[in-house]
C-alpha cells in the first residue's frame, strides 16, 4: 500500500466510521499505525522515567515495550474521536509514554517513592495527555475565527494544523521562518540556509532555539 | 546549547523529514554524555509533532516486515481481536499468573473469594481467544484496567479491533432451505426433546461471574 499523508488517512478513518464501514476504517487506521511505527519506536527509545535520573527503558526491554505500545496504539482505533492529525500524534505519544511508565512500574516495584510518582501520572480516562491544553487553545482559536466568519482563513488554518498555528505564535521572526521551512516545506538545513542566506551553523541554531520556543508555547497553553 | 548538539538535532530532523528512518540512539551517541539527556529531550519534543515523512514504497515495505508490526498485524486474525495478545503481554510484564489476575479481578469486582477459580477459567478463555470479548461486561474491562493500570478503553478497543469485519474472512450469507410439506411433523418430535432439555434444571446455576463474562456490555 503506497504512502498516503496521515491527515488524509485520519479523514478516511473518520469517514468510514461515520458510514459504519468498519473494514475501511480498520484499513485506514492500520495504515496510519504503520506509517507512525518509527514515531512509536523512537519515542520508546527517548522515554525517560524522570529528567533527574535520565533512566530509560532498558535496551533488553525496548522491543517488548515497542510491541505493547504498537498494540495499544492500534487498539485506540476502535474509538478514536479526535479529527486533527496533531491530536492523533499527541494521543499516540501519550499512549506510548503510558506503556513505558508501566514498564517502569515493574522495575520500581520496591521503590515506594518512585512507584508513587508513576502512579500520579496515570490517568485512565485521558485520551490526550501532553499538550491537550495547547490543542484546546488551538481549537478555541479556530472556533473564534469561525464565529467571525473568516472562512478562508479558517480553511487555511485547518490545513496548516496545530504546529503552524503554534509556530505562528513565535515572536522571533528568524526562528519562526526556520521552523516554517522545517515543518511545512520539510527543507533540509542546507536549503534553509541557502534560502535565508545564512550560514548552516546559524540555521542549526535558529532551528533548535525555535524548537525550544515552540515547546514553551505548547507548554504555556498546557499549564 | 553547543553547536554540536544543535547540529546533531538538525541532522536528525533532516534525516527524519527525508524519510531515511533515522535512529535516535545513533544521533545521541554522537555527542558528549553530559549533553545527551538534553538532546533526548529535544528529540522527543520534535517527535511529538513531527510530520510523518513521505515514505517511499520500499521504506513502508520495510516497516511492514518489522517483527513487531508483522506480528501485531497478524494478531487480529481471530475474532477475539487484539485482546488475547494484549492481556497475555500485560500479565507477563507484571509477572502475574492467571490465578493472580483472577484473584485481583474478583476483589476489584467485589465478588466472593470462592469465585476465583471460575473467574480464572473465563480469563483463560479470553486470553486464548475462545471467548468473544463482545460478551464481556464493561465492568470486567474496567476492573482489568485497574489491575493492569491500563485505560479500560484501550482494552475495550483491543477487543473491538477484532470486531472489525473484514479483518478476517467475510461472513457468508446463511443458506436458505425450502421445507418439505411434512417438515412440521418430523421436526416436532425433536423440538419436544429440546424443550424438555431446556426446562430441566442444570448442573450448575448461572451466577454473577457468568453474567459478567457472558452478559455483554
Amino acid at each position: 500500500m503506497p504512502f498516503e499523508p496521515d491527515r488524509f488517512l485520519l479523514r478516511r478513518y473518520h469517514a468510514a466510521m461515520a458510514r459504519g464501514d468498519l473494514p475501511a476504517a480498520a484499513e485506514a487506521w492500520d495504515q496510519l499505525a504503520v506509517q507512525n511505527f518509527d514515531r512509536i519506536n523512537q519515542t520508546v527509545k527517548l522515554f525517560r522515567f524522570s529528567a533527574a535520573s535520565g533512566k530509560g527503558i532498558p535496551v533488553v526491554d525496548q522491543g517488548s515495550a515497542v510491541s505493547e505500545a504498537f498494540l495499544r496504539v492500534r487498539a485506540m482505533g476502535a474509538h478514536f474521536r479526535k479529527q486533527e492529525i496533531e491530536a492523533y500524534y499527541a494521543a499516540l505519544v501519550h499512549c506510548v509514554q503510558n506503556s513505558c511508565r508501566d514498564f517502569g512500574r515493574k522495575e520500581f516495584r520496591h521503590t515506594k517513592r518512585s512507584a508513587g510518582s508513576l502512579d500520579e501520572r496515570f490517568d485512565p480516562d485521558a485520551e490526550v495527555g501532553r499538550y491537550s491544553g495547547a490543542l484546546a487553545a488551538w481549537e478555541a482559536a479556530r472556533h473564534e475565527q469561525a464565529a467571525e466568519r473568516i472562512r478562508s482563513e479558517l480553511e487555511q488554518q485547518r490545513e496548516e494544523g496545530l504546529m503552524l498555528w503554534a509556530i505562528g505564535q513565535i515572536k522571533n521572526d528568524k526562528y519562526r521562518e526556520v521552523l516554517k521551512l522545517t515543518y511545512n516545506e520539510k527543507l533540509p538545513t542546507d536549503e534553509i540556509a541557502e534560502r535565508l542566506e545564512i550560514s548552516t551553523e546559524n540555521a542549526y541554531q535558529r532551528r533548535s532555539r525555535g524548537l525550544r520556543e515552540l515547546k514553551k508555547i505548547l507548554d504555556e497553553h498546557n499549564a | 546549547m553547543s553547536t554540536t548538539r544543535e547540529q546533531v538535532l538538525s541532522e536528525f530532523i533532516d534525516a527524519w523529514n527525508a524519510g531515511e528512518r533515522p535512529d535516535v540512539d545513533d544521533y545521541i551517541a554522537r555527542i558528549p554524555a553530559v549533553e545527551q539527556a538534553e538532546l533526548a529531550e529535544d528529540l522527543l519534543e520534535f517527535m511529538a509533532f513531527a510530520p510523518t515523512p513521505e515514505y517511499s514504497d520500499e521504506a513502508l515495505a520495510a516497516i511492514r516486515v518489522e517483527p513487531v508490526v508483522a506480528e501485531t498485524l497478524r494478531a487480529d486474525a481471530g475474532r477475539a481481536g487484539l485482546l488475547p495478545g494484549l492481556l497475555a503481554r500485560l500479565r507477563e510484564r507484571f509477572g502475574m499468573r492467571r490465578d493472580d489476575v483472577a484473584e485481583r479481578l474478583v476483589r476489584e469486582l467485589g465478588l466472593p473469594a470462592d469465585r476465583t477459580s471460575k473467574t480464572a477459567a473465563y480469563l483463560e478463555r479470553l486470553e486464548e481467544g475462545e471467548l468473544e470479548p463482545a460478551r464481556v461486561s464493561r465492568k470486567v474491562f474496567e476492573a482489568l484496567g485497574r489491575v493492569f493500570r491500563v485505560p479500560s478503553n484501550e482494552l475495550e478497543g483491543a477487543a473491538d479491533v477484532g470486531g472489525f469485519p473484514g479483518s478476517g474472512v467475510a461472513e457468508a450469507a446463511a443458506p436458505v432451505f425450502r421445507a418439505d410439506e411434512d417438515a412440521a411433523a418430523a421436526a416436532g418430535r425433536h423440538l419436544e426433546v429440546l424443550a424438555d432439555a431446556l426446562a430441566a434444571p442444570g448442573g450448575e446455576a448461572r451466577d454473577e461471574v457468568d453474567d459478567l463474562f457472558l452478559g455483554g456490555r
